[in-house]
Parts: structure tokens; sequence; C-alpha cells
């Protein structure tokens, strides 16, 4: 039995066990018997006839497929890398004091946190060409509309860190003769960003599902790629995006796999210091 | 100037529109919560098969693309013949997707309770049930609202994914309006403008809900 439910129940005597037993025993069957409904509906439409899953057994397919998935990657890893440090910035500009650099920050936080992804990206595949100033690729479309928004969601995320930090250690830098610039660099910033890991990698999973916009550009990514295998066979429809979906869950919960052995460690270990920390000597 | 030229011309379908962008997302946030407090109950319950399916559905509905669910569940099943309206299932991909994250949300507000008050509603020699609805639940619940508004308005911004395979909604709308008069920027600049008055007002109301709601400990 997991954790959370060990303080909620005493442990059992034999009638609630048995309860249980009776309990497991029905909710067991329907379970089955719900599986089954689905399996039925499906055959009898005949979705499980090889010739509509042949096409997986060619491997150009997967190849085609984790083409996919690479440019899928390529766009995650590109938005992430280009909208994290900026994001850091824009949670600066936001908890500074100053209203000319925080007045923006929280508009253009709220403004592009509010607006659904999508509006976004189309508005920029439909306006670039129209502007005629520059010509985007269906890749530079889709990061460039994800940026916006992940910028205004990790900046969130790395405010809320700064702000949840004890004030003693911000009093403590100052004490110490740090200035705003190696309070943040050495004390506030790593300890928020180290605080806020876990709420980081769960904004980075839905920054790789969200790449999946890109099926409307078009940006060959992973669902695109499906939609052209499924053009190409239409019997198949259902499995390609079976299989595109399976692919999908499968990094994802390798990520989630990541981010849980993650916090596991946390407790283990403590940050490291950042580069430049003075060296102080252990007391004894 | 081109955006009022839109306003004009276009007004009703993006009034329609931002009406069937509301009723999404009402009706699948309610789905999702009634989805989710059952899955959570099922996911902290004793039974096993129970805790089983829960997870693994959570899982499962983490794991995968919103946009991915609603191709499977719009775009797929209704061409190899299982069909139904597509606002229901509209409705149906939304509330089950979102539902996950509302069983998570409530176990994580389940959490929140400190242990010795359910110790102490055992000692007091409360039932399950009653320690449940007593206890747990009224405090869970307001501890819950801060997520609970995030996914409220994550719902809001999901109803634009289903626009894209043909609920006929504010981004359908601006999709036809704009390949009917090409003018895209003032149309996605209404889209926008119809997005912000629907999820703005929602965060801020949220915000005094959850002003109004707080534990203080």
């Amino acid at each position: 039995m997991s954790k959370d439910s060990n303080f909620l129940f005493d442990d059992m005597g034999p009638r609630a066990k048995r309860r249980v037993r009776i309990g497991s025993a029905i909710a067991t069957l329907l379970i089955i018997w719900s599986l089954w409904v689905i399996y039925n509906r499906l055959e009898s439409n005949g979705q499980f006839e090889g010739r509509r899953w042949a096409l997986f057994t060619h491997h150009g397919t997967w190849l085609f497929l984790l083409g996919g998935l690479g440019n899928t990657m390529l766009a995650a890893v590109l938005t992430a890398c280009i909208s994290f440090p900026l994001s850091i910035l824009m949670a600066l500009a936001r908890l500074s004091k100053n209203p000319i650099l925080s007045k923006p920050a929280v508009a253009f936080v709220e403004f592009f946190r509010s607006m659904p992804l999508v509006i976004l990206i189309l508005f920029i595949a439909v306006t670039a060409p129209a502007s005629g100033i520059f010509k985007m690729s269906g890749l530079w479309v889709l990061v460039t509309g994800m940026t916006m928004y992940y910028i205004s969601v990790f900046s969130e995320v790395v405010r809320a860190g700064i702000i949840s930090l004890p004030s003693g250690q911000r009093e403590a830098a100052k004490a110490l003769g740090m200035d705003y610039k190696q309070t943040m660099r050495l004390v506030e910033l790593p300890q928020a960003l180290y605080a806020m890991t876990p709420a980081i990698m769960s904004q980075l999973l839905f920054l790789v599902q969200d790449t999946s916009i890109g099926y409307i550009i078009p940006y060959e990514e992973l669902l695109r790629r499906g939609r052209d295998i499924e053009s190409y066979l239409p019997i198949s429809i259902l499995q390609t995006y079976l299989v595109v979906t399976l692919v999908y869950a499968i990094v994802s919960l390798s990520m989630l796999a990541l981010t849980n052995r993650i916090e596991r460690n946390r407790n283990i270990s403590t940050p490291r210091a950042p580069k430049g920390t003075p060296k102080v000597a252990a007391s004894a | 100037m081109d955006l009022i030229y839109i306003i004009r011309e276009y007004w009703p379908m993006f009034a329609r529109g931002a009406e069937m962008t509301l009723f999404l997302t009402v009706t699948s946030a309610l789905l999702a919560f009634l989805i989710g407090s059952i899955v959570a109950v099922m996911r902290i319950g004793p039974i096993p098969p129970l805790r089983a399916a829960a997870s693994v559905y959570i899982e499962i509905m983490r794991a995968i693309p919103l946009l991915a669910l609603i191709i499977l569940f719009l775009v797929a099943l209704p061409k190899i013949g299982i069909f139904y309206s597509t606002t229901i299932s509209a409705i149906l991909t939304l509330g089950i997707y979102t539902g996950a994250y509302v069983a998570e949300a409530l176990r994580a507000g389940f959490r929140t309770v400190p242990k010795g008050q359910i110790e102490a509603a055992r000692a007091l020699g409360m039932t399950f049930r009653g320690m449940f609805l007593n206890v747990l639940l009224p405090q869970s619940i307001r501890s819950v609202i801060p997520p609970m508004g995030n996914l409220l308005i994550s719902n809001i911004k999901a109803t634009a994914l289903a626009g894209a395979v043909g609920v006929q909604e504010i981004y359908w709308a601006a999709a036809r309006v704009n390949f009917d008069s090409a003018r895209s920027i003032a149309v996605f600049t209404l889209a926008a403008i119809c997005y912000l008055c629907i999820a703005l007002p929602t965060g801020f109301l949220w915000r005094k809900l959850e002003a109004r709601m707080k534990i203080v400990r």
C-alpha cells in the first residue's frame, strides 16, 4: 500500500479485509468488462485486421516517425534553451521596484499566459509571410510562439521560487556587503531554481507535448508525420494515431520517471555552490 | 481600420464562437471535476484494482499531448465510424483529459491536511466516511482552489485546440474569417481579444475567491 493511504485507515480487521476482497473482485470484473467492450467495438469494426497494421512492419514507417520525433525534440530543445534564460530576466524585471521594468513585464506575462498557444502560433504563421519582411520556416514559427508563451510560464515559476525564499537569505547577503547582482547570482537564484526544479520539470513536460501544435502550422513533427502517414494510408488512421500517441507517452513517461528520480534524490543531496562562491573554511 | 471592419462584418461568427468557447469550457470543466473527484477517491481508497486503474489513467493522460487525444477522438474515431456529435466528443475529450489533472490536484490537496487531524479524527472514533466528509474534504477543497483556477484557465485555452479540428468556437471562427477576408492581423487580434476577455476576468474572479477561501494557519 502506498505511503499516502497509510494514515487514512487503520490496519484492517478480518471483516474489512473481506469487504476489500469482494470490492476488488467486482472492480476487476468491471475493468475487464469495459476493456472487453472497447475491444469488441474495435474488433467488430475490423480494426485488428493485419492489413491495417501492416505498415508498421516496414522499418521505413518507423524511421519516418522517429524523424518526426527528432523534429519534436529539436523544437522543444530550442524553445527551452531560448525561453528559460529570458524567463529569468523577465522574472527579475517583474520583481524589480522600478515600474518602468515591472509594469511591462506584468503585462507581457499576463497577456501571453492567458492566450491559447494555438492562436499565438497561428497568428505568427499567418502574419509573418504577410508582413513580407522575413520568411519563417515552420520550425521557427513554432519556436517563436512557444518561446513567448514559455517565457511567461517559466518566469512565473522562477518568480514564485524567489518570493518563497526566506527573507533572511537576502538580508544576510546584504549584511555581507553583496550588491543586488551578487545577491541574485550567488544567493537567491541558485536556491530559487533548486527549489523550483520539480515545477520546471513538469512545465518542460508540457513544453514537449505542446510542440504537437506544429501539426497545425504545419511543421513536420511527430503528430504531423502521423497525419502524413494517415493521408497516404487512410485505412490505418486509428492505428497510426494510436502509435503516435504511444510514442508521445513513452517520451513523456520517461521524462516523468526522470522527474520522480530527481525529486527522490533531492532530500539527500544539497545544491552545489555556484562558481565564484568565496570558499569558506568548514568550521569544526 | 481593418479591426473595425472585421468586427462590423463578422461579429456574429465571433459571438457564436465565444458562446461555444464558454459552453465548452463550463461543461467540460464540470465533467472534469466529476471525473477527477471519482478518480481521486479511487486513487486513495482501499481497493487495489481501483487504485491501479486510477493511477494508470492519470499517468496516461499526463503523458499524451491534448492535441493528440483530440485528434484521436475527433478525427480518427469518426473516420472509422465511431461517431458522436463533434461538440459532445469535444466535451468528453476535454473532460477526460482535464479530469486526470483534477484528480492529481485533489490528491495533492488531501496531502495538505495535517496528518494529526486525521489521527485525531480516528482517535475520536470517526469512521472513514465521517473522517473523509467532515475533516479531510472541507479542508482540502479549500486548499485546491488555486490549482483548480489554473486548470480552469488552461481549460479555456484548451478549447482552442478543439477549434483546430472543427468545433465551431473562437479559434475556428477566426480561421474561417481569416480565409474569407484575408485580413489576418485584424482577425487574430480580435480572436486574441475574445480569449483575453474570457480568461482575464475568470482569473481575476478566481483570485477573489481564493482570497476569500484561503485557510489561515
